[in-house]
Parts: C-alpha cells; sequence; structure tokens
C-alpha cells in the first residue's frame, strides 16, 4: 500500500512537471503573443525611479513590440480619448511618464487571443490596470489589440480601450 | 477451541510492506518445541515510518479521498458560488477601503435581479479584475446626475451611503436599456473624469457582495 501511494505521488509530480515544462516550452502563436504582454508589462513596471540609461532601455524594449505606424487610442482617462500614432509618439511619451513617474506597474490579466484564419493577425483582449506612485492612483481598462505577425514576430498594430460602462 | 500451550504470547508483528500491524496470538509447544495455534486477532493499518504518516496519515487511501472531497468542495466554493475579491482604488471610500478583501455571491442573481442599492462586482474580459460599484439605475429608468444629485425619472435620489461632501456633477439623462443597469463608486468627491460609473449589462455583472 505505502509503496502505492508513493507511486501515485512521484507519477502525479512527474505529470505535471512534464505539463509545465511543455507549457513553459512550447512555442505556439499564442503563447508568443502572450509573451509579447508580458514582457510590456515588465518593461512598464519598475520602482524607485529609473537611470537613464535604463529609461532608454525600457522604452526601446517597448517600442520594438509595436509596428512603427502603430495606432493607440486610449479613453476614460481624462474627458477626451488619447491617442498617439508611430514609435516616435510612443517613445516620447514612455519618456515623459518615466520621469514623472517614480513607482509604475502594470498588468495584463486575463489575457484572451483569437487568431486569424491565416495566423498572421491576431486579436487580443485583456484587461490592463496600471497603478501608480505606490497605489495613489489606479486605474483599469478592458484593452483590445490587434497584431500582425512579421519576421516570426508578433507585433502590435492597434490599441484601443473598450467600454465597459456605457456613459 | 482447546489450545495445548505451554506457554501463550500475544506478539505485534508487521506486514512485509510495513503499513499493516498484526496483532498475533501465540501458543508456544515445548514438546514440538514450535509455535502452533497463530490466531490473528487484529489487523490495523499503521505505518512504522513517521513521514509517512505525516503526508499521508495512518490510512492513505481515507486521507486521499478526503483530499480529494476538500479539493472538490473548495473549488466549486470559490469560482462557482464565492469568489474573494480585493478592493483596490479610492472609488467606494469610505465604505470599502483600499486594499480590503470582500466575498462576491457568484449565484445571488440565478433567480433574482439586482436591485437599487446592491454593491455588485462588474467584470472585464475576465474575472480576475473586477469593479466593485453600487446599483443606482434598474432596466428602463431614466437617469442623471445634476451638480452631484442623482435623478430618477426626474425624482431626487436619496443615498445614504454617500458620506464624503459631493462635487458638482452633470450628467445628462439617459435611459438604460433592458438588461442595463446603472452603476456608481460610493465616493463622489472626486473628479467625475476620474471616476468610473456608467450603464452596464447584466452579462457584466458577476455577482453581489457578500460580506
Amino acid at each position: 500500500m505505502k509503496k502505492l501511494f508513493v507511486l501515485i505521488v512521484i507519477v502525479g509530480v512527474i505529470v505535471v512537471g512534464v505539463y509545465f515544462l511543455v507549457k513553459r516550452f512550447s512555442k505556439n502563436d499564442e503563447s508568443q503573443i502572450k509573451e509579447v504582454f508580458t514582457s510590456l508589462s515588465g518593461s512598464l513596471s519598475y520602482s524607485g525611479g529609473l537611470s537613464n540609461f535604463e529609461k532608454l532601455k525600457r522604452s526601446e524594449n517597448i517600442v520594438n513590440r509595436f509596428v512603427p505606424e502603430v495606432y493607440i487610442e486610449i479613453e476614460g482617462i481624462g474627458p477626451v480619448p488619447i491617442s498617439f500614432r508611430g514609435r516616435e509618439e510612443i517613445r516620447n511619451t514612455l519618456m515623459f511618464a518615466f520621469n514623472q513617474v517614480r513607482e509604475l506597474r502594470v498588468n495584463f490579466d486575463d489575457t484572451k487571443v483569437q487568431l486569424g484564419p491565416d495566423k498572421l493577425n491576431a486579436t487580443v483582449i485583456t484587461t490592463a490596470s496600471a497603478s501608480a506612485n505606490n497605489g495613489e492612483d489606479y486605474g483599469v481598462q478592458e484593452v483590445e489589440c490587434r497584431l500582425i505577425k512579421t519576421n516570426k514576430a508578433w507585433l502590435i498594430e492597434r490599441v484601443a480601450t473598450r467600454d465597459i460602462l456605457r456613459r | 477451541m482447546l489450545k495445548l500451550c505451554t506457554a501463550i504470547a500475544n506478539l505485534e508483528i508487521w506486514s512485509q510492506d510495513k503499513d499493516e500491524k498484526i496483532n498475533v496470538e501465540c501458543c508456544y509447544n515445548l514438546t514440538q518445541n514450535r509455535y502452533t495455534n497463530m490466531d490473528v486477532t487484529e489487523r490495523t493499518h499503521e505505518s512504522n515510518s513517521l513521514w509517512f504518516r505525516l503526508v499521508f496519515g495512518a490510512n492513505p487511501a481515507i486521507t486521499l479521498i478526503r483530499a480529494a472531497v476538500l479539493f472538490g468542495v473548495s473549488m466549486f466554493l470559490f469560482t462557482v458560488v464565492v469568489i474573494p475579491i480585493r478592493v483596490q482604488g479610492i472609488s467606494m471610500l469610505p465604505n470599502f477601503r483600499d486594499n480590503s478583501i470582500h466575498f462576491v455571491l457568484k449565484i445571488a442573481y440565478l433567480k433574482n435581479r439586482p436591485q437599487r442599492g446592491d454593491i455588485v462586482a462588474v467584470k472585464f474580459i475576465g474575472n480576475k479584475i473586477a469593479l466593485l460599484k453600487r446599483v443606482i439605475g434598474l432596466p428602463g429608468e431614466k437617469l442623471s446626475i445634476k451638480d452631484g444629485i442623482v435623478y430618477i425619472n426626474g425624482e431626487p435620489l436619496e443615498e445614504p451611503y454617500v458620506k464624503f461632501k459631493r462635487a458638482r456633477w452633470n450628467f445628462p439623462e439617459t435611459v438604460l436599456r433592458n438588461d442595463e443597469y446603472f452603476v456608481i463608486g460610493d465616493n463622489r468627491s472626486m473628479a467625475m473624469e476620474a471616476h468610473s460609473f456608467g450603464a452596464v449589462n447584466f452579462s457584466r455583472i458577476i455577482g453581489k457582495l457578500l460580506l
């Protein structure tokens, strides 16, 4: 009996381990797209201020996740929607934000990926939340992103917020 | 049973894989110079290994069943019936403080619909993050806000839960569609632009705040 249970536990651990290993190292399109958002979250989250080099490095990491002619439109932060077009505008906005905000945390949760029939474009809906300055300011938005596959890399082409509360 | 014994002893022996303790009553027959009439009086599942007993208990099969039942009940309870939430932000102050933990009853609206004054969780694309808001408008009603006062079908709404001084919010009259509820936070002292409120479809409402 004892041997049987030890065997069951060992088999269970192996099965769970293999599952997570396969999940971790399998590079299908969906996992690659989710990796884009994980990377963005990592580059956008920091605490205790950033050095100039770190600001440049992070902003490059972020803009390289977008196509050069990207268009972003965000509603709900102010009275009018905010929009950015192209990598340069995003880079400038990021540098401004990195200089103004000492602590920032950005998360993308519940990321749902819908691949196009040709598997060269995808639509992603995710819940983006951001808190700045130790949680003093907190915002959450449902965001829809359109991505395209270019040279085996998934790049964000368009970002728009989705209203869940109609005003 | 007649036992021809010159000595009787009760012995405890272990099964081959050492998970079963067997009490045996033995007779030692001196004339034959061997043990006879070995009667098993009791068999108990017991391990002599402390770590094994700590992990699996005295009876591993029962422990496994208990763990499976507990896991199943917990999963059902905390995914289907109730979900824990942590409040982030200031929109529900002072009734719900930042970082406080509460529970939402997901089955609250299986039969009934939300009522005015209910505190509900409104979901985004998934369930990981939700808005915690109060229902103030019901389907078909006309709702507006003038100088911070909410009007339902032209009548001012009494809101005892709004405790901070109201900012002078103005929101044009809107008619709620079927299946739409108007939700808003209790903190009306903040800027209107920084406060998430509006009409939400019933399908977005996860459940009612339990405690």
